[in-house]
């Protein structure tokens, strides 16, 4: 993707980043990250430590998001995989996850 | 091998390796836990917990850590089979100390672990050098040497005039089309065309805008069909034309009017007939036997002056050419200089 690249704020949010000023199917590629996002967050429940860092490279997405580790491995796992199958399915391009578990969520700052 | 065992057996924890499908099963009393296999990479580490029994302990499972990769990473390993290929940053698969993110009022910016900041940007870790020449090896047996005969730009001009640009577009969609894609720009120097100078001047004055006078060169950009072949045949069919049609003469081109020419041309101008009326009356004025035009013509005097209008007229009022126009008048009228 060549693009123009997102101000660091939209970042720190967890914006889409990518070229999508006056691409075609930009309007498209913002609805599937915020579909993905909606979906990541109810099939990880509680357990999702902060808001998933969405990337294209060509026609992929890919994901990587930060997980607790209350959940079992075999149950991560398994999540990782349904989520991965139908993502790629509903959206028609390969959607890829990438997990990290942490055991408690990066601070900041504490106030 | 020992077989993945997806299901969590009644009693003891298995540790999944999503790589190579290995198994760890601690067994609940006594025997030492077997170590994990070495294609574990920290991130399984972090993710699931390797049921490393203390011997003899309780019964209770202690969740011991494996310490990340990193701290087993030699100095001279291949990096490139760490990153093969672009890949999210993973604290504990990189052995450097980063810290990323705006620091906390009198602190330090927050360390790798957990950092969302560096898994949101690009790294290039899979890039090194290495990496690259590892590339370019594997590239070289698709690839044919350039042809030696074509070692300068000029031998590449003379043998291949035409230029064709096209441009591709890349997009994070699912399709791979874009009408962008269609236009073709066909660029010629026209000293590569076989062209007299009427053929030329004609040529010019049918593309209009298309000709840039400085740097020599013709360029057509079609978009016109749908298809990036059709505007490529257009646009050499439009080049064939233009060729064709400049080197042939109208009936209507005699009509040619002063207005029409591209540049000043002196010979049968008004200038002349006033020069040649001026010095014809000067000499009968001064009962001089009378001169012919032609004599008067291949004077250096009016040579002179005449390439002064001509360089005037054509190149616009510079210092030069004034100075070089009033000279040549001064010439012509036999005026010295005042004093």
């Amino acid at each position: 993707m060549w693009g123009c690249v997102c101000p660091s704020r939209a970042r720190s949010r967890g914006c889409p980043t990518g070229n999508l000023s006056s691409e075609l199917g930009a309007a498209q590629r913002v609805l599937e990250d915020a579909f993905v996002r909606r979906f990541l967050r109810g099939t990880f429940p509680g357990a999702l430590l902060a808001p998933p860092v969405l990337r294209r490279r060509g026609r992929a997405l890919l994901v990587s998001a930060q997980v607790s580790r209350a959940l079992p491995p075999a149950r991560l796992l398994f999540l990782q995989g349904y989520s991965e199958l139908l993502l790629s399915a509903l959206h028609s391009c390969p959607v890829r996850i990438e997990i990290t578990t942490l055991r408690a969520p990066a601070v900041y700052k504490h106030l | 091998m020992a077989p993945v065992s997806g299901v969590s057996l009644a009693g003891c924890w298995v540790m999944l390796s999503r790589c190579r499908g290995t198994v760890v099963v601690a067994p609940r009393f006594g025997a030492a836990a077997y170590s994990s296999a070495p294609a574990v990479s920290g991130k399984e580490g972090q993710q699931g917990e390797a049921l490393a029994r203390r011997r003899g302990r309780t019964q209770q499972f202690t969740r011991s850590h494996i310490p990340p990769r990193t701290e087993k990473m030699a100095v001279d390993q291949d990096w490139t089979s760490v990153y093969p290929t672009a890949a999210v940053f993973k604290p504990a698969s990189v052995p450097l100390p980063i810290r990323m993110g705006y620091p906390v009022k009198r602190g330090v910016p927050p360390p790798k672990e957990g950092n969302l900041e560096l898994m949101k940007i690009p790294n290039f870790l899979h890039l090194t050098p290495p990496a690259i020449k590892k590339h370019c090896e594997a590239l070289k047996d698709f690839c044919t040497e350039w042809p030696s005969a074509l070692d300068s730009d000029e031998k590449c001009e003379q043998h291949f005039p035409i230029e064709i640009e096209t441009t591709d577009y890349v997009s994070s969609g699912t399709s791979i089309r874009n009408p962008k894609a269609r236009v073709v720009t066909l660029r010629v120097k026209l000293s590569n065309l076989n062209l007299d100078d009427h053929a030329k001047k004609k040529l010019v004055k049918l593309v209009g805008e298309r000709y840039c006078k400085d740097t020599d060169i013709l360029t057509i950009t079609t978009d016109r069909c749908p298809r990036r072949r059709q505007n490529y045949d257009y646009g050499i069919h439009l080049l064939t034309v233009l060729y064709h049609e400049s080197w042939k003469t109208e009936m209507w081109e005699s009509e040619k009017a002063e207005e029409d020419m591209e540049e000043y041309i002196w010979e049968n101008s008004r200038s002349q007939k006033n020069a040649l009326d001026t010095l014809l009356r000067i000499k009968a004025a001064e009962n001089v036997s009378s001169v012919t035009k032609e004599e008067l013509l291949a004077s250096e005097v009016v040579k002179n002056y005449r390439n002064s209008v001509i360089a005037l007229k054509n190149e616009g009022e510079t210092e030069n050419n004034v100075s070089q126009y009033k000279e040549t008048v001064k010439k012509l009228l036999n005026i010295q200089a005042s004093p």
